[in-house]
């Protein structure tokens, strides 16, 4: 099977926004599937949580990876015991894309 | 079979060879904290440490029927639970649920629990995380009803996989390609193999046995490494 084809540098970052973005919506859906009610406070107050992110709800994000940088999340990239938040998994993710999907900048230089 | 171990909630049962399971809604346990613990959770979210409490308590429960003392279970490097000598323990969340085992370490060097929370893995997400082959071979076992719910099961199979094999190796880079569900050795278990070559996860990982249970309308899968 042939490699994915890398994302340049100047691609990536032309597009990371919009990555970002997409990975995040597509968390927050997953996520809200299993939100529980704040135990014990005010649903209407700022305080509302989003749950712990747990690995399973990233794996469902594959398909959702693979429409945006045209290959499959690789089940390395799942942080296992989850995360702490939507934005530390999101990051993670991010970082784990940028290490693996876009082109080493001396490499895209030469 | 699952044998109660006490009237009243949350539900405290004996699964097979002396692991005590403590499960229940995360509101049914106690906000208590010890110690360090009380530290740790000072910088989490509020359903975040709620959910934490809710497994150290979970986890002193079953200690506790084990005739260990309540103690604080403090947090290690990678987030792993600091737990009594002498004692092997898990513990698993789902979004509305807890679920802590344990067991004397004399009878199980280590163990590990996941809660199927019953969503959806989706096809392609398990296409890359499981194979084919592990999909039916706990729909064999009689594990699981249908496809959906036999993905789900390998997941979590996997995750307690992961959990189990760390306090023996720290590999915390174990992954679901590197692990297979295997037929095992006697009915009710499954075995498993890996395709890493370190001798540490060979060793380790080839004296795994996998577990599934229901306890009232939950389902789990545990792990456990006995003593070499």
């Amino acid at each position: 099977m042939a490699k994915s084809k890398l994302l340049t540098p100047a691609e990536y970052a032309a597009r990371e926004a919009e990555i970002r973005k997409a990975l995040t919506e597509a968390l927050e859906t997953e996520l809200q599937d299993c939100a529980i009610p704040d135990l014990g406070s005010d649903i209407d107050s700022d305080l509302w949580d989003l749950p712990v992110v747990d690995s399973k709800t990233v794996a469902k994000l594959s398909p959702v990876v693979k429409e945006l940088i045209g290959r499959r999340l690789d089940p390395s990239w799942i942080r296992k015991g989850g995360y702490e938040s939507v934005t530390d998994a999101i990051e993670d993710l991010l970082e784990k894309i940028r290490t693996n999907c876009v082109a080493n900048p001396a490499a895209a230089a030469a | 079979m699952n044998t109660p171990l006490q009237d009243g909630r949350p539900p405290l049962v004996e699964l097979a060879y002396g692991v005590v399971a403590c499960i229940g809604e995360i509101g049914e346990f106690s906000n208590k904290l010890i110690g360090a613990e009380i530290d740790f959770a000072n910088c989490m979210a509020v359903t975040r440490r709620r959910e934490f409490s809710a497994g150290r308590n979970a986890a002193r429960m079953a200690l506790r029927h084990l005739q260990f003392e309540e103690c604080a279970i403090p947090i290690g490097p990678h987030g792993e639970p600091g737990w009594p000598p002498g004692a092997a323990v898990s513990i698993s969340h789902s979004a509305t649920h807890v679920c802590a085992i344990v067991a004397l370490s004399s009878c199980h060097q280590s163990l590990g629990v996941d809660l199927d929370d019953v969503r959806p893995l989706g096809d392609a997400a398990a296409a890359d995380l499981m194979t084919p082959e592990e999909i039916d071979l706990v729909t064999q076992e009689g594990w699981a009803r249908d496809r959906m719910a036999a993905q789900n099961l390998v997941f979590s199979a996997k995750e307690a996989i992961f959990k189990c094999q760390f306090p023996l190796t720290g590999h915390a880079d174990l992954d679901f390609p590197d692990v297979h569900l295997a037929r095992g050795a006697q009915t009710g278990s499954l075995g498993v193999t890996t395709t890493r070559l370190e001798p540490e996860l060979i060793s380790a990982v080839g004296r795994i046995k996998v577990f599934r249970d229901r306890i009232e309308e939950l389902s789990m899968t545990w792990a456990s490494i006995k003593p070499a």
